[in-house]
């Protein structure tokens, strides 16, 4: 249908506009030098650092997300094709970790099993007179971590691929004799392998690009990787070298932009031989006999590490004085010191304000202007229209700090923008929507695939204009893919750490930073922290939990809709 | 009057020439149906009509208003062609009522409450669904939803309904009696309408003309009967009805009697054709005969004109009717007969003679 160009040149120019700070930090960094004295490319490109660097960011990345890939798969098989007991329990609990922030779950994993104060290796060297046990602080420390806060997103990605999954695909190869954990083998796991491979390589960018962990985690003992090394250039070093950042940035996004382009692979791979329908089967489960109760064990113990285990940490340091586990005896006494602490420090209450507008900014223009993108790329039937989904996937190339960075360095070429924008929330609410645009678009575009031209074509016959067209029908078929969109923004942007660091100050300082700044200044005073954890948590919780209500308030009080 | 015209439309996609050349006029209050296979480009044509498909070349006018001609840069956008479009798949929107579908056009028309409330209700009442209003389309039956379409598309009174292949997604039974209500519909309204279908019948149940066609073009353009009983070329031939054909040249014409002598050479034959139009073609190179139109006996009859010997081969039996497989000289001739006939139980082998009736006798002069 001739629609009109108006989303075309829209799209057009918020990649541009978002695009623009990218360009000035990659070219940029060779014209104009702010900052300290400076190493070459070459110098940094070439140094035995850098490949050391490389090789940590790899290993952190693909090892967390092998781990992460691993435990999600067997943990989403299990309950959806087996008749587990407790399945209803288990299916609720793997979206309560996205509550947690990485920041927060690192504070968890400190208190559990940092070498000196962790309660875990403590309480195994007073019982047992061996250990630590286990260092948080180390390369395994990381990757468990990662590997840990990334199985929610696989199993995100997975569990909708084995529900739809056709039964009768495992049960042929029963009836012809194999046993359950061959067919696992030999079937599911092929059909599947899609899905997984997409769900692995998204894992691996994001770790790669994770700034959270390896910095509260590997960076204090020097295990170091490509985002705390940039940190590194601009926060610690003095004078600030803005430039060995920039250098060490542009090879950074090039490693993760060939593992995008590798997703992009996979996942248009993904699409073609994929078993997957749009009504999803009946689903028959498998019966375990008495090796339900070993299934359960295993989905217990994912789920304890993945949530409960941290998640309770940060509960239980919230809520007692600082444990000091001398002599054998544990003292437990609870108290609500910490969250008296804790609301009433300086800087609290202007931090909550500030990521809530954070999040309810980025999460309107995000999905607004994926809405543009998507509408454009999908709809406005115009030739190459569907590359803009190819060009908003950039973004997954760029790890947080560096868009920061990037942004940064636009605001030192440009003082009369930095004067309005730097120090404010306002470009900390420009870097999240460019990091969670390819998200937002991924989310909104599925939606709206499923719009048929049809319906807007009826509408147009009918007398409607374009636009009438769009308000009428297009917006409120999208009404899913826009809040789930929104929601999504909202959430990771009370999370992120990686891309704000930089950007906060004081005037515009978020929760994360605020916990990164306590955490820094007095290292002890971990319980006041795991107070303002909790809140931050809580916070996400209500959130998330917001759509889930109103969809049973209308369940409930209005008659059955579509 | 002519309420549409399309003059020379030409559709390209790509390298492919979905519409190629294609003119078709349709009067005030005549409905004209689009017939041909899949791909053939009736859909497209209908498209274009909608304002819903730009063209490449050619004028389309709508009430003798020039809507869409790209020489001269003119496209009227679909929202201002006044008209309704009945899609295949219904294209109800999911999230409105049936009331709120069908007053959709209305409220865009800015149409006082009272006044729309008065419409919708004929237009629903008219259709037969009468008390639905609140239900969501997806609480409804595929026949349900097909009329809340047409509901839809009528409410607002288009001069011109265009119909996309309506009844298609119906059940049979569904299917067989929505056709007669939407052409007695269709003619109570007065309604100038366009109907897309691949379905030969449904074409000739509900229009007053059918322009079949194929790979974009005009293969022949006449009443339903006309198509049927002369096929104008070896496609339309094939695709209408079904048919024996056989190569054949024609021997000697005698206009006085208005008949034929024309060989068949796979049947070693030479038969007689008696017709009806005005002017017997001189040269052809097909003769159809409707599997239907030939009697099949197990004696010979006594007439001896256009009586052939052959052997049944084959024998499908389908409920109603019988399909004979029957060798005939080099030819494999198909007879359909129904119960009532002698031979409907004959078997495999048998040998039967089959008389071709004059007029069943159909030439076509070009492929």
């Amino acid at each position: 249908m001739r629609g009109t160009k108006i989303p075309i040149f829209l799209s057009i120019f918020f990649l541009v506009i978002l695009l623009i700070p990218v360009i000035y930090l990659i070219y940029g960094s060779y014209f104009f030098k702010f900052g300290g004295p400076s190493k070459s490319f070459t110098e940094i490109v070439f140094s035995p650092l850098t490949s050391k660097l490389f090789v940590n960011t790899i290993i952190y990345a693909v090892g967390g997300a092998a781990v992460a890939t691993t435990l999600a798969v067997i943990y989403a098989w299990i309950i959806v094709r087996t008749d587990v007991p407790g399945k209803k329990f288990f299916e609720l609990l793997p979206v309560l970790p996205l509550t947690m922030p990485f920041v927060v779950k690192s504070f968890a994993w400190i208190y559990l099993f940092s070498p000196r104060i962790g309660i875990v290796n403590i309480l195994i060297k007073q019982i047992f007179g061996i250990g630590p046990i286990f260092n948080i602080f180390s390369m395994e420390g990381m990757i468990f971590a990662l590997g840990m806060g990334g199985v929610p997103l696989v199993y995100l990605t997975v569990e909708p691929a084995i529900r739809a999954m056709n039964p009768t695909l495992e049960e042929a190869s029963r009836v012809s004799g194999d046993s359950l954990l061959r067919t696992f083998r030999k079937v599911t796991l092929p059909i599947l392998l899609p899905a997984i491979l997409s769900a692995f390589t998204l894992l691996t960018i994001i770790g790669m690009e994770n700034f959270d962990y390896p910095f509260m985690l590997g960076h204090p003992v020097g295990v170091d990787t490509l985002a705390t090394e940039v940190y590194f250039w601009i926060y610690e070093s003095i004078p600030p070298r803005y430039v060995n950042a920039a250098y060490l940035s542009t090879i950074y996004i090039a490693m993760t932009f060939a593992v995008v382009c590798l997703y992009i692979y996979v996942t248009r791979q993904a699409y073609k031989f994929v078993v997957i329908t749009g009504k999803a089967p009946y689903q028959t489960v498998h019966r375990l006999g008495k090796w339900k109760y070993v299934a359960f064990a295993v989905c217990f113990i994912i789920i304890f590490f993945v949530f409960l285990l941290p998640f309770g940490a940060i509960l239980l340091m919230s809520f007692t004085p600082f444990l000091y586990l001398g002599g054998g005896a544990v003292n437990l006494t609870f108290t609500l010191d910490n969250y008296i602490k804790a609301i009433n420090l300086p800087l609290f209450y202007r931090a909550l304000t500030n990521s809530i507008i954070l999040g309810l900014a980025a999460g309107i223009a995000a999905t607004l202007i994926a809405l543009i993108l998507s509408y454009a790329a999908l709809k406005s039937k115009v030739k190459g229209a569907r590359l803009i989904e190819l060009i908003s996937s950039i973004p997954l190339a760029f790890p947080g700090i560096v868009y920061g960075l990037a942004l940064f360095w636009t605001f030192l070429l440009f003082p009369g923008i930095s004067k309005l924008l730097y120090g404010t929330i306002w470009c900390m609410v420009i870097a999240l929507i460019f990091i969670r645009l390819p998200y937002c678009v991924r989310i909104i575009s599925g939606n709206l695939i499923q719009v048929a031209d049809e319906l807007e074509e009826s509408s147009r016959v009918a007398g409607a204009s374009w636009r009438r067209t769009f308000f009428n029908i297009i917006l409120p078929l999208l009404r899913r893919g826009l809040t789930n969109s929104f929601l999504y923004t909202f959430i990771n942007s009370l999370r992120e750490l990686g891309a704000i660091i930089i950007l906060a100050t004081p005037g515009s300082i978020v929760l994360t930073s605020l916990l990164i700044q306590l955490y820094s200044q007095h290292a002890m005073a971990l319980n006041t922290i795991a107070a303002a954890s909790v809140i931050l948590c809580l916070l996400i919780m209500v959130s998330l939990s917001i759509p889930s209500i109103y969809q049973y308030l209308l369940r409930r009080y209005i008659t059955k809709r579509y | 009057m002519e309420k549409i015209e399309v003059i020379n439309e030409v559709k390209k996609f790509g390298k492919v020439t979905a519409v190629d050349h294609f003119s078709f006029k349709v009067k005030d209050g005549e409905v004209v149906s689009l017939l041909g296979p899949s791909g053939c480009g009736k859909t497209t044509v209908l498209r274009s009509i909608a304002g819903l498909e730009d063209i490449d070349e050619g004028e389309i006018y709508l009430g003798g208003e020039l809507v869409t001609a790209p020489s001269k840069k003119v496209f009227i956008s679909p929202e201002k062609r006044r008209l309704g479009l009945v899609f295949q798949s219904y294209a109800l929107w999911p999230h409105m009522t049936v009331y709120k579908n069908v007053a959709y056009g209305l409220e865009v028309r800015k149409f006082p409450k009272s006044d729309i409330e008065k419409r919708v209700k004929t237009s629903l009442e008219l259709v037969g669904l009468k008390g639905l209003e609140h239900r969501y389309p997806s609480q409804l039956s595929g026949g349900e939803q097909q009329r809340v379409a047409l509901a839809r598309s009528l409410a607002y009174e288009p001069e011109v309904l265009l119909l996309d292949e309506p009844l298609s997604n119906l059940d049979l039974k569904v299917r067989e009696r929505m056709r007669g209500e939407l052409r007695s519909l269709l003619k109570k309204l007065g309604i100038t309408a366009v109907y897309v279908t691949h379905d030969q019948e449904e074409a000739f149940c509900i229009s007053d003309r059918v322009i079949v066609m194929k790979d974009g073009k005009l293969m022949q353009e006449g009443k339903p009967y006309e198509i049927y009983e002369t096929p104008a070329n070896l496609f339309v031939a094939e695709f209408i009805g079904r048919a024996n054909m056989l190569k054949a040249e024609i021997k000697s014409v005698d206009e006085d009697v208005r008949k034929a002598l024309i060989k068949v050479p796979d049947m070693n034959t030479e038969l007689v054709c008696e017709y009806e139009v005005d002017e017997f073609p001189k040269k052809c190179s097909f003769i159809i005969i409707r599997h239907n139109e030939i009697g099949i006996y197990s004696t010979k009859p006594k007439f001896q004109e256009n009586v052939v010997e052959g052997e049944i081969i084959a024998r499908e039996y389908r409920g109603a009717i019988t399909d004979h497989k029957i060798k005939v000289g080099n030819s494999q001739i198909t007879v359909t007969t129904h119960k009532f006939c002698g031979l409907a139980e004959t078997c495999e082998k048998t040998h039967v003679y089959l008389y071709i009736h004059p007029k069943a006798i159909k030439p076509i002069a070009s492929t």
